[in-house]
Order: C-alpha cells, then structure tokens, then sequence
C-alpha cells in the first residue's frame, strides 16, 4: 500500500476539522463566522478524497473506487473494523490513527 | 482464554463481531483444528501425542511473502515453537506443554523474479523478514532451478543416475522428442523459452503456479520432508479454486485443499481464516508482507488474466456478501470428480482424468486448419498423460495469441527425468488411439439433432 504513498508506510497528517464547503457564500450572508458550523465535520470520507489529492503519488485506482476504498482495502480507525464505526461516516478526531490495509497481496 | 462472548464490557473490533480478547484463540483455533485433521487424520482418541504419533519428518513451509504465509510462519512458531500459552512452572521457568512434531522447520521461498523480467529480486528482503525466526532453516530456491540440470542432480534427484534433460516437446503436436535441441545453455533462459511457448498470460501464470509448487514438492522429496504448509486464507483459496475450475482444474480440486503426493501430505491450515481477521493478525502482530514494487503492483492488477479476474470478482463479493465467500470454499470442500484418474499428469503431477483426450478431441476445435492425419492417428503417450488443464493452457489460444504455432520447446527436470518411462514403457495402459474429428464426420454423428 505504501508504493502508493511515496514508499512511506506512515504519515501524520493536518486536515481541516470541518469538510470545506466548496460552493461559495452568498453575497449577503449574515455571519462569515457561522459558516463552519455549517459545514459537516471532516470524517473517513473526506479523509480518502484529502489522500486522492494531497498524498497519493500514482494509480488512484488501486487506492478508491467511486468516493470509498478499492474492495480488498481494510480499513482500521483507532484499531478498531471502520465497519463497527459507520465506515465513511465516522467522524474523526483529533489523534485518530487510520490504518489502510491491503489484503490483495495473497497467500 | 476461552473464545466466547462473555466479555460484555470489551468493545468489538474486529468484524464479525467478536471480543478482541477472544479474537486471537478463536483465529488459533480455526489454524489448530486443520492443523489437527493434517497430523491425525483417522484418529479419535485424546491421548497426548508424542512426535512417533504422527509419523513426521521434516516441515516445509511455503513463503511466498503475502499475508497468508507472513501469517503461516507466525502462527506455526507461536504453536510449536514459542508454546503461546506461556504457562510457568513452580520454579518460575517454562514448560513446554507439547513436544514438536517435526525435527526440522524449514521456511522455503521461490523467487520468481525470473519468470517476469521486471520484477526484482527480493531474496534479501525474505531474509529480512524470517530473521524474526532463528529456529527455522530458511531455503531460498530460484523458478529457473526447474530447468537447472546440475543443480537438480545435486539437490533434488535422489538416485545416482544422471538426470536427462535431452527431450523437448514439439510445439505442434505436443509430442515429445528425443531430437537434438538447441535449447538455451542458462536455466534463465531456458525457462523463458518455455514460459513463451504459453498461448496467453493465463496460462503463463498457472504455468509458473505450477513450477513453484512442484519445487517446492520435490524440495521437500529431497529434504524427507512429511509436510507441506502453504498459507492460503480463506479469500485466496476460494479464488484459487475458482480460477482452477475456469482453467480446467475440475477434477483436481480436492487437491487444491490437502494432498498426498508421494507420502508428503500438502494442507492449507488457514483455509478457515477470513482475509479481514488475517489482515488484523497482521497489523497487531507487527508482522510484515513481502513489498512489491509498483510495476509489479500494475501488472498484477492490469494483467487480463483468470487469476485476477477471480480475484477482483470475489474480493468485491466479500465485501458486500462476507458469506459468499465461505460458501465457496464449504460447497467446493464437499464437491467430488467423477470418474477415475489414469496416473498423474507429467506437467503438473496431479491426477489425470481417465479418457479426457478423447473427450477433448470430440468437444474442442484446437487447430484452425484440418489436422495432419500422419499426426492425428499417431500414439502419443505424452499427450494422454496431460490433464485437461494443462493441454488447454499449452493449446487455448485466442485471436490474439501470442506466437504462431510451432517448434519446440524444453521442458522442467521432473518431466525430462521421468519421459522415458512415458515414451519407452510398453507396460503402460492408453487409452485407445485418439483422433481429430472431422468436420463431416462431427455432423454426420449429430445430424438427427440439426434443425434444417
């Protein structure tokens, strides 16, 4: 998995706490400081997109399928099967550790 | 620790939903229970086994590097070498609790960087990887070794006969020849020839399948080995068995699972184990796969092959319907080939099923223009020997094949070596002489059927 990643196999990353919102504010908005409560806060999701963009060195393919992960990628949030925390839906926190896990390679 | 669910304050963590302080004795226990139906096969008692209960020799086990044998390798310490259950005696030291069964453990990998001229060679990783095992004896044996007549002589032929590598196979009619050959002076290159003669990257990747389990069977003739483990999960030998039914390999596909080739039984003690609880394994063990590097992660997800597309077919079926894939294994476990088998099969040393090239000749068109019939009614004990999965992946060729028909090709050492009992043996029962159907002579057999 890490071939994908610049042969790194760890990565401490800043994302931003809430998803940005990528449609712009409208001219008569009533409070610049009210938009990030609007905005949802960043999950597993948003996460997969920031590596796509900001990490990922070549074949995004091999990495995402649609807005998730590839079939055979298994994904660990604080050790524990993102299936048991609302996969995609999960909000993260600050200090969470993400493990992406290939299980292609075999037997 | 008792694998149940009476932990009620422990959070799930790993799927399906199960404590994470039951996770590692009930993974071990899937491991011990086929481990148990490999050494003791027939027996129902309960007495403690000594080691001259199993009748054992040596271990092999097989490292190709993935998560399967990166797990095999561990759990087989932990079980027979560590002893896991760690328990002390009055004096405070350890006692083992069982003895080993086999004398010597040896980890055997087959580097394949040979067979797929991008690939690099890793044989110093895999040393790095099995530093962690000091008890075992680690072998690194080379694909091109099949096709490597000294070393054979010297490593693997228990007789003191000279080996014979002088046959090749005729490209054409799959007959073999006792004609000189100018076959390649490097095992390297002599392996490459015969990988070409493969009509497509299917079957280039059975064919190497097949020389690197054959190695490692005969590695371990050599060694007076008792056992063969391979580490293939639950996921990876239900694709295996899968794409070896697409190939052909019907027949065989109990011995995909265990098998006894010449008194050394082959098993697959993590066939009962998910991918998902293998991964997990991996990760909270610390344990580490063979890296691969990018080219060959794009060819091995890029190649049009059966293997991948099996592959991809039930890695996504697992994660939408997780029982799936145990249904394949479970359903496939319980299946049975009709029929018996005729002797083993020179390429792949598996059973051949009895009159299959004749049936073939009557159901498969393999020649686009009308058979030599010099050819067609000519003995070819070679050719009855094959098992369908191995004559189709020597003559399937679709539109867009790879080479034209012809010439001839060298063969791997435990053909060569055994071809002169195929060829010479007057004491061996064929099947009656096989022919290519003709055109008129398929409709004329059918014509009541056809619709005018």
């Amino acid at each position: 998995m890490e071939l994908l990643f610049d042969n790194k196999r760890s990565h401490r990353v800043t994302i931003p706490a809430h998803i940005p919102n990528s449609s712009p504010s409208p001219v008569n908005s009533v409070s610049s400081s009210s938009s990030s409560s609007e905005c949802p806060k960043s999950n597993v999701t948003f996460l997969i997109k920031w590596m796509r963009d900001n990490l990922l060195k070549e074949r995004v393919e091999l990495f995402m399928e649609g807005e998730t992960v590839r079939p055979g990628i298994l994904v660990l949030i604080n050790d524990t099967d993102w299936e048991l925390e609302g996969e995609g839906a999960y909000e993260l926190k600050n200090g969470d550790e993400i493990v992406f896990i290939s299980t292609l390679h075999g037997g | 620790m008792a694998s149940c669910g009476t932990v009620e304050d422990a959070k799930d963590e790993i799927m399906p939903k199960r404590k994470p302080e039951c996770f590692y004795p009930t993974v071990s226990l899937k491991f011990r229970k086929a481990l148990a139906q490999l050494l003791n096969p027939n027996e129902k008692t309960k007495k403690p086994k000594t080691r001259d209960d199993h009748n054992a020799g040596d271990l092999v086990l097989g490292f190709s590097g993935g998560i399967g044998s990166a797990i095999l390798l561990d759990m087989v310490w932990r079980r027979y070498v560590l002893d896991a259950d760690g328990k002390q005696d009055a004096t405070g030291g350890s006692e083992r609790r069982r003895p080993s069964v086999w004398k010597n453990i040896r980890i055997v990998h087959v580097e394949q960087c040979a067979a797929y001229p991008k690939s690099p060679d890793r044989t110093s990783e895999v040393h790095r990887l099995t530093e962690r095992y000091p008890e075992y004896q680690l072998t690194i044996l080379r694909i091109e070794d099949a096709f490597d007549p000294i070393w054979w002589k010297k490593h693997i032929s228990l007789s003191q006969d000279s080996v014979r590598d002088d046959f090749s196979m005729d490209l054409s009619s799959l007959s073999l020849s006792h004609d000189a050959l100018e076959a390649p002076a490097l095992p390297v290159d002599r392996l490459r020839a015969y990988l070409e003669t493969f009509p497509t990257s299917t079957a280039v990747n059975h064919a190497v399948d097949t020389l690197t389990r054959l190695l490692l069977q005969y590695f371990a003739r050599s060694t007076r080995s008792s056992h063969i483990l391979l580490g293939s999960s639950l996921t990876s030998l239900s694709v295996s068995l899968i794409s070896g039914i697409s190939q052909g390999s019907g027949f065989t596909v109990k011995e995909e699972r265990d098998e006894i080739w010449e008194d050394i039984r082959i098993s697959r003690p993590l066939r009962e184990i998910g991918v998902k609880e293998c991964a997990a394994w991996l990760w909270w063990r610390g344990l580490e796969v063979l890296p691969r590097n990018a080219a060959d992660l794009v060819a091995s997800n890029e190649a049009a092959t059966i293997q991948r597309l099996t592959r991809d077919f039930i890695i996504g079926l697992e994660r939408d319907y997780p029982s799936t894939v145990s249904a394949i294994s479970r359903t496939l476990e319980k299946v049975g080939a009709k029929g018996d088998s005729s002797g083993l099969c020179p390429l792949c040393q598996r059973p051949t099923q009895s009159g299959v090239q004749a049936w073939k000749a009557k159901i498969s068109m393999n020649e686009l223009y009308p058979p030599n019939p010099d050819l067609s009614t000519k003995h070819n004990p070679f050719v009855e020997r094959l098992c369908y999965a191995c004559h189709t992946s020597l003559t399937s060729r679709s539109s867009r094949s790879r080479k034209p028909i012809g010439g001839q090709t060298v063969l791997p050492m435990w053909v060569t070596n055994n071809v002169a009992s195929l060829v010479e043996s007057s004491s061996m029962a064929v099947s009656p002489v096989m022919k290519n159907v003709g055109r008129a002579e398929m409709r004329e057999s059918i014509n009541e059927f056809l619709l005018e």
